[in-house]
Formats: C-alpha cells, sequence, structure tokens
C-alpha cells in the first residue's frame, strides 16, 4: 500500500465510516461465519478485499472503489437497526394493530436518528423522536442489538445453532455491497445483467407502478413520469447487486450451517427465501426513512426531491420483482451445482432456464416470497405511513409542531429508557455535544 | 522552493469524475485517489478526491480546481489540518494562495 493509498483510505474510513473502524476479524473474532461470505466474494473479485467494521459511524454499510483493494465497511448500527426492526416480527407482536403501532414509531425513530446523525437538524430530529413517542403511546421495542455494550448480541451464533436467518440477518447487507463490487468487475461496457436492457427494466417498472393503484407513489407515477430513482441504469445497478447478493447468501449458507450450524447437513430451501425476502424488506424500510431523512436535510424542499421520495417505494418494489423472478435459478445453483444450470446466470439462456427449468423450485420460491411479504406487509405499510407523518411535520406548520410538543409533554415518559437511549445513542454516534445536548434539552 | 507536502481532501457531491484527477496529475504533475460512496437505494452520497501536493504546486493547483469545480457543490475541503465546510471559491482560492506562497518562500 503506497503513502497515497494509505492516505485515501484514512480519509474515505473516516469521513464515511466515521472514528473508530476496526478489522472484521478483530471485531467479530476468528474464526466467524462472516469468514466463509467474504472468502467466498473474494474468488469473484480481482483485488483483495479489507472488510472493516465501523463500530460508531452511520449506519450504512459502505464500499470504497478506486483503491488498489477493496475496503468494504459493515456498520454495527446498520446491524442493530436490523435487529430491532425484525425483533418486531415475534409472537408478542401478534397483538391486533400492535405491530403496526410499532413499526410505526420505529420509522419515525430511525428518520429522527437519521436527521441528526446523518445530517444536521437536531430540532426535526427533536420532533420526530416526540412524534414517534406519541405514536407508539410509549411502547419500547426490546433493542437486543443496540450499540450500548450489546456488541456480542450482534454477532452471538443462537444457542440452537447458525441458521438461515442468522447468516441472513447478519450478511444480507454485506452481501449486497460485495455484490456491487462483483458486478463492478465486468466493467463499464458489460455492467449490468444482459438480461435487464432498458427496456425490459421499464417494463418491470411499469408493471409494478401499476401496483401502487391511486397510492402517492402511483399517482406521482402516472403524473409526473419516472423520477430519477427509479431510472433504468440505477435500478440495473443495485437490481445486480441484490442478485450477486443473494448469490453470495445462497452459496455460503450451506458451508455456514455445516459449520455453525449444530450439525445442520442441509439448507431449509424456504427457511432461506422467507429470510432473503424479510431482510429485502427491512433494507427498504430502513432505506426509505433514510431518503425521508435526507430529503429534509437538504436546503431546499423542491418538488423533485418529493416525487423522489413518494417513487422510492417503486424503486424498491421494482427491485424486489425483478430478484425474485431470479431467486429460483440463484437457489438452484448454489444448493445444487450439480444439475442443468447456466453459469452465467444473466445470461439470455439463463433467463429461459428460470422460467423453465424448475417450475417446483420457482412456485416454492414464490410462496416463501409471498408468505415473508405478506407477513412483513404491516409494518413494511408503516414506512409510508412513517413517512407521510415526517413529511406533515416538516412543512412548518408552526400550530402543528406547537400542539406536537405539548402533546408530547403531557402524554410521553421524558425520563423513559428510550428517551435515555436516543439521546446516549446520539453521543455515542459521534454527534457533537453541542447538538446532542441541545436535543436532550428538547426531548427529556 | 519548498518540498513540504499537504494532504488535500475535497467532498464533492455528485457523480465521481475521474477527469479531475486526470486533470491534476497532466497540469499540476501529482497523482491523486478517487474514492466514491453509494448508498443501498442506489443513492449517490459523495466522492473523495485525495491527493499529496507540494506546496509550491499550489500556484497551478489552484486554477485547475477552481475550473473544474465550477458550480459543483463541494461539501468539504481539507487541506493540512484545515477544514472548510461548504467552501465558497474564494475560501478555497485564499487558503490554496497563503499556503503556496509559503513554498514560495513568502509569509
Amino acid at each position: 500500500m503506497d503513502p497515497l493509498d494509505q492516505l485515501a483510505l484514512r480519509e474515505g474510513l473516516s469521513r464515511f465510516g466515521g472514528e473508530r473502524v476496526v478489522r472484521a476479524r478483530d471485531y467479530f473474532g476468528d474464526p466467524h461465519p462472516i469468514d466463509d461470505l467474504i472468502a467466498l466474494a473474494q474468488r469473484s473479485l480481482p483485488q483483495p478485499l479489507l472488510v472493516g467494521v465501523s463500530e460508531l459511524g452511520k449506519s450504512a454499510h459502505f464500499f470504497l472503489p478506486g483503491l488498489p483493494f477493496l475496503p468494504v465497511i459493515v456498520s454495527a448500527r446498520y446491524l442493530g437497526i436490523v435487529g430491532k426492526l425484525l425483533s418486531l416480527r415475534g409472537e408478542s407482536y401478534n397483538l391486533d394493530g400492535l405491530r403496526r403501532q410499532a413499526a410505526e414509531m420505529l420509522a419515525l425513530e430511525l428518520i429522527a436518528e437519521f436527521c441528526l446523525v446523518d445530517g444536521t437538524l437536531d430540532w426535526p430530529a427533536a420532533l420526530f423522536f416526540m412524534k414517534s413517542r406519541l405514536v407508539g403511546g410509549n411502547l419500547l421495542i426490546a433493542d437486543p442489538r443496540s450499540m450500548g455494550g450489546a456488541r456480542a448480541d450482534i454477532l452471538a451464533i443462537p444457542g440452537s445453532g447458525a441458521d438461515e436467518h442468522y447468516v441472513c440477518e447478519l450478511m444480507f447487507g454485506l452481501a449486497h455491497e460485495l455484490g456491487h463490487a462483483i458486478d463492478q468487475t465486468r466493467g463499464d461496457g458489460a455492467r449490468g445483467p444482459p438480461w435487464c436492457s432498458d427496456d425490459e427494466l421499464v417494463a418491470y417498472r411499469d408493471f409494478v407502478a401499476g401496483t401502487f393503484g391511486d397510492s402517492d407513489a402511483g399517482l406521482s407515477y402516472r403524473l409526473t413520469g419516472a423520477s430519477d430513482v427509479l431510472e433504468p441504469d440505477r435500478l440495473r445497478c443495485e437490481a445486480a447487486a441484490d442478485i450477486e447478493g443473494c448469490r453470495l447468501i445462497a452459496r455460503a449458507v450451506g458451508p455456514i450451517l455445516a459449520k455453525y450450524g449444530n450439525g445442520r447437513a442441509t439448507v431449509d430451501v424456504a427457511s432461506l427465501l422467507d429470510a432473503i425476502s424479510m431482510n429485502y424488506l427491512a433494507l427498504a424500510f430502513i432505506e426509505n426513512c433514510r431518503r425521508t431523512a435526507n430529503s429534509l436535510n437538504s436546503t431546499t424542499w423542491t418538488g423533485k426531491r418529493l416525487t423522489e421520495l413518494c417513487q422510492q417505494p417503486i424503486a424498491f418494489a421494482t427491485r424486489e420483482c425483478i430478484l425474485k423472478d431470479h431467486l429460483p435459478i440463484i437457489v438452484l445453483e448454489a444448493l445444487h451445482p450439480d444439475r442443468d444450470v447456466p453459469a452465467d446466470l444473466f445470461g439470455a439462456e439463463g433467463e429461459r432456464h428460470v422460467r423453465r427449468i424448475d417450475p417446483e423450485l420457482r412456485g416454492m420460491c414464490l410462496t416463501a416470497w409471498d408468505r415473508a411479504t405478506q407477513g412483513n406487509k404491516g409494518f413494511y405499510d408503516e414506512t409510508e405511513a412513517g413517512i407521510l407523518a415526517a413529511i406533515k411535520v416538516s412543512e412548518n406548520d408552526d400550530a402543528q409542531m406547537q400542539q406536537l410538543v405539548a402533546d408530547y409533554s403531557k402524554v410521553a415518559a421524558k425520563s423513559s429508557f428510550a428517551v435515555e437511549n436516543f439521546v446516549c445513542l446520539a453521543a455515542e454516534l459521534g454527534v457533537p455535544d453541542s447538538r446532542w445536548k441541545a436535543l436532550a434539552d428538547a426531548i427529556m | 522552493m519548498s518540498d513540504e507536502t499537504v494532504a488535500v481532501v475535497l467532498e464533492i457531491n455528485g457523480e465521481a469524475d475521474a477527469g479531475l484527477g486526470e486533470e491534476i496529475t497532466r497540469n499540476v504533475g501529482a497523482q491523486t485517489r478517487t474514492l466514491t460512496k453509494h448508498g443501498f437505494d442506489g443513492d449517490l452520497a459523495s466522492w473523495l478526491l485525495v491527493g499529496n501536493f507540494v506546496v509550491s504546486s499550489f500556484a497551478t493547483l489552484g486554477p485547475v480546481l477552481m475550473k473544474y469545480l465550477g458550480d459543483r457543490r463541494v461539501k468539504s475541503i481539507k487541506v493540512g489540518d484545515v477544514t472548510i465546510e461548504n467552501p465558497r471559491q474564494e475560501d478555497l482560492a485564499r487558503i490554496l494562495s497563503e499556503l503556496g506562497s509559503r513554498g514560495n518562500g513568502s509569509t
């Protein structure tokens, strides 16, 4: 590594990953199931991977192309958020309306966090947090994978052994980033799956947008056409990363279960598909909240930004549709490599195989995905509800804000663990003292 | 002329463009590295241009940066230990000019 590479790496990590980035091996321990995924990805990449963990940085994984090696950074906080979100799947949230209420609360809380940590907005952060407490009725979602001292929980293999859900929860986001890196090895001229020409992507997009009916997203698409978030190039790039990431997961899960699954010899395909679907929905949920916060952080609230925000759910649903269509062949290739599956997933021939070769597996994929989607639809839908609520708060309606603050003062438990936890989190994640103290004054 | 080197880091919003690095190499004779970062939703967060420059080259570097940056939004510039967030063009010109004149023996 020459001195300029070292300088670029140091600057890239500190700006995008925060001040505490450590080697994955030091963070996760050695050996760890994540090693198998990394080793598998390394085989498809020409440059050495350098995987690190951002302990206290922004809550997003990322990679940094442009150096002779490839830094890929896992955000510990992102893992914490995913853990918290997916905890809503538990039986205890099966009470009427409770899961939706918790999801809306969490969406608002995440928007508050992103406003504060990823941006510069203290006051909206305080407002969204107050609103989340009001919406949630002071509900406290267990946060077993929070940052504060519970690091081991993020990493711990369940007592029953690693399973498909453990693998996906821990590695889905990382696999997506590695999927980008693998996709980029195809070079600019050939980047992305050839089966997804512009025309095919637009056909996917139109089909998906049609399913949004008269919702804000559907109306926006019909009235204004596709915004930047729905451009074919962007959809192609992200869909390719989704697919390559899932392929990595599908290939890695067998060896991981064999080593860490308490004697598990085979992968449960339905469980794997359920876990992939679940984690894809979690990613979409979190990123919809992040986009809201980013939009609010913009200096100007333009029609273009509002359109992009409205149409973001269509972008995720389009990617989901593409991924779902290609999962059968990914799974078939990964779990049954001896079968007659074309090596090039993205070839036109591969596309025909997807539709023809194994209708049974295809049917199973669709069923598992739809079941998982149904199971999560309650809280996924609340992303949009949370975002709409957030936009209303952001409209600078003084009367509404005053009412919100007044309601919060009367109803919310200001000394609750959730409030203290949020303020501590702000401090832990590197928000300057003056800002998180101002936040504390507002909400405590 | 001083041969002291100073690290310069620009963080810029928008699509990464190798053109700036190439122009710097051509005109200033220094190597740079360009690092990009994307979000999970494909949104481009920002990109970094990182280089180590001989202070005496700042007189040449300044106009290249100014011409290139134009109306692009620079989130921050770091020159040595000094970081300016949302710099105006005159901020960038001033800091490069002051450091450049130091490299040329002025104070």
